[in-house]
């Protein structure tokens, strides 16, 4: 494909850093560009470099911004935590290890159940739906109430409304899902080294991507479900998907780092951002995918990556806890 | 890590944490396991992943908080539904990567299986935690196997071998078959015939590790540490004896059996592949572990293999002249090294053999 001129004068540059007390598992953005990093040591850095706080969590599996003042983080011992409201104790909740929140309901997922929490703040009781796929190891909002959630026995659909299971698939240890709800399409991971591309309208009937010979732990698909994109190794593979779900034959193949592929994670306006075992972070534009358009690096193996909601940021944790915010400008021709 | 040069789009220069890779040593208990983790988790520099139930009750959450320990679940998949030999400890897969990838990792990861009395689940197998560790990339990546420890309550074992009942069932013979080193506890109960008999149980299934004997409150970290049993050359003990010993045995109620073939000549790496590929095709369940270090037509050093179910790796071999044997004794044979049930000793030997070149 020909790169756009505008693409190859997308700038970025670094906005600030810091350092945290230990390895970056969590960073999310608010709807207004707070940007929170959680470490492996659990404590949480909120909007500034100075506003740290103490251990909120032994274990901290997965976090998100409710609103723009409240946060939840989800641990398995603890369950949910919660900063920003009234609520001092933890959520009770066994195994939760992934967390998504969407239209008012934040949904937690644990150990073969997810709850459904109004507002994990104030609601002590949340609904508990059964998914029948195990430990959980991967969560999407997929449109609207549905959710997927990636489990030991496989993938299933929950509907957060209604409070039930809406389809359940049999499938050999998910590891990650992406979700393009616009275009009711879903990509799925397992660990027989396979990615699924599943339409909601007829789940039964996915197709099956293979070649790898390691699972595909990195995956994400655009907005418009018309490209999905995995990493293995040290590769970033995209496969076109037209709009009634069909697959192109011939992939895109991109030796896209010098070392094996840590992180992925896609903004809204479809650029990619990669990171690496060597603290590498390329970022890639929808219209040039041999080449990255621009490249970071922080200090260690690259653990945790978050655009912001309007692409204009970039955030990069590392394992030694170096914290990255970079200004991302997509290229303009005068 | 590897080491390159990367261009920034913001000019920053950043001085990069090197990352060594950590051993894990797996350990099946047997006996009064969870005061053994307990004396564990205060070791400096290690971190225990425990898996049982019964180490969970006993208190060890409160150790996670200090970040020494984390208690983990039995979440076992299948690669291949309905496929034994592709069983993985996915909850083991996520707890070592979260346990490594910290700001100061630990020294090291002692992987705990505490079976529960009755139990026969796939997620208290020595051999699925083996396989796990060596399928999954990620890990592999991150760490690397050290060494595979069974502890063995003395006092148990001598009454029940005294008394005529099963000593093992089939998962924990499978663990003391592939371990590198099996401690026996309680040595001071037992009286020297005792001793003597739970010796030849051991030989009778183990004949790739080495054999400890502690008394009392004599555990220390080193017995069941710093192994480095699954990255070089096999090792077997009393190479040429062992036939003899198993006859001795013969009463043995198991059906383990642990093959030995020698190789003079040079393999073809191609035709070695090939057997290899077949040996793990053909009963990967029943395969414990696989370990050779073969002489390959076209490389300089030997190639080390290892194994379990239907994983191999392989890496040139480090050290080419093992302690207490002459170098050039050991960089011109091959050896393999297979643990497993129901292996046909002439099949192998004459699949081996099928893959070497004339000298």
């Amino acid at each position: 494909m020909m790169a756009s001129t505008d693409v190859v004068l997308t700038t970025v540059s670094t906005q600030w850093t810091t350092e945290l007390s230990d390895a970056v598992r969590i960073l999310d953005w608010s709807p207004r560009g707070r940007l929170l990093a959680v470490t492996a040591d659990g404590r949480a850095l909120v909007d500034r470099a100075d506003q740290i706080t103490a251990p909120i969590s032994p274990d901290p599996r997965g976090g998100v911004w409710l609103g723009d003042r409240g946060l939840a983080v989800v641990d398995p011992i603890l369950g949910v935590v919660t900063s920003g409201f009234d609520r001092a104790e933890p959520c009770e909740f066994a195994g939760a290890s992934c967390i998504g929140t969407h239209g008012g309901r934040t949904v937690v997922a644990g150990d073969g159940r997810v709850a459904v929490f109004g507002h994990p703040g104030i609601d002590a009781a949340p609904e508990v739906v059964w998914t029948g796929v195990g430990t959980t190891h991967a969560l999407a909002h997929v449109d609207a109430t549905l959710w997927a959630v990636g489990g030991t026995t496989g993938l299933a659909l929950v509907d957060v409304a209604l409070g039930c299971l809406d389809t359940r698939l049999d499938f050999p240890g998910v590891i990650a899902v992406a979700a393009a709800g616009v275009a009711g399409r879903l990509v799925v991971a397992d660990l027989a080294c396979s990615v699924h591309v599943l339409e909601l309208e007829r789940m039964g009937d996915g197709v099956e991507l293979t070649g790898y010979s390691d699972p595909v732990r990195h995956l994400t698909i655009s907005c418009d479900g018309r490209v999905a994109v995995g990493a293995a190794d040290d590769q970033l593979t995209s496969w076109s998907i037209d709009a009634h779900g069909v697959v192109s034959d011939a992939p895109t193949c991109v030796v896209a780092h010098d070392a094996t592929i840590t992180s992925l994670e896609s903004s809204r306006s479809g650029f990619l951002a990669s990171g690496d075992e060597a603290g590498v972070v390329h970022i890639w534009s929808p219209l040039l995918s041999g080449h990255p358009v621009a490249t970071l690096r922080v200090d260690g193996e690259v653990t945790a990556l978050a655009w912001s909601h309007d692409g204009a940021h970039l955030a990069c944790g590392s394992v030694s806890g170096d914290l990255l915010v970079a200004d991302v400008v997509p290229g303009v021709l005068a | 890590m590897r080491s390159r040069d990367v261009t920034c789009s913001d000019g920053r220069t950043q001085i990069r944490v090197e990352r060594r890779s950590i051993p894990i040593t797996v350990l099946a208990l047997d006996g009064p396991g969870v005061d053994m983790v307990r004396r564990f988790a205060v070791v400096d520099g290690s971190m225990i992943i425990a898996s049982g139930g019964v180490i969970e009750s006993a208190g060890l959450v409160a150790m996670v908080r200090d970040g020494r320990a984390v208690v983990t679940a039995a979440d076992v998949v299948s690669r291949t539904p309905g496929c034994e030999c592709c069983v993985l400890r996915v909850d083991v897969i996520d707890a070592i990567r979260y346990a490594v990838l910290r700001r100061t990792p630990p020294h090291r990861l002692i992987v705990v299986i505490d079976q529960p009395a009755g139990s026969d689940s796939a997620a208290f197998d020595a051999t699925v935690m083996v396989h796990t560790i060596l399928a999954d990339g990620e890990i592999m990546r991150l760490t690397h196997l050290d060494g595979v420890v069974a502890e063995i309550d003395g006092v148990a074992v001598s009454t029940r071998a005294s008394c005529g009942v099963e000593v093992w069932g089939p998962r924990r013979s499978a663990s003391i078959a592939i371990a590198d080193r099996i401690v026996i506890t309680g040595s001071e109960l037992l009286t020297d015939a005792g001793r003597s008999a739970i010796g030849r149980l051991v030989t009778s299934v183990n004949r790739v590790g080495q054999m400890t004997t502690i008394a009392g409150e004599g555990r220390r970290v080193d017995h069941f540490v710093d192994l480095e049993a699954w990255r070089n050359t096999p090792r077997v003990n009393d190479d040429r004896g062992f036939e003899r010993c198993a006859d001795e045995l013969s009463d043995t109620s198991t059906s383990i059996e642990t093959v030995v073939l020698h190789g003079e000549s040079r393999s073809d790496a191609d035709a070695v592949d090939e057997w290899l590929d077949m040996v793990i095709a053909k009963e990967p369940s029943d395969l414990f572990r696989l370990q050779a270090a073969l002489r390959v037509s076209g490389e300089d050093r030997r190639v080390c293999v290892h194994g379990a179910r239907s994983a191999l790796r392989s890496r040139p071999e480090i050290d080419p002249a093992p302690t207490g044997r002459p170098a050039q004794m050991c960089t011109d044979h091959s050896t393999v090294v297979l643990v497993g049930c129901g292996l046909d000793r002439r099949e192998l030997a004459e699949g081996f053999r099928s893959t070497q070149v004339s000298r």
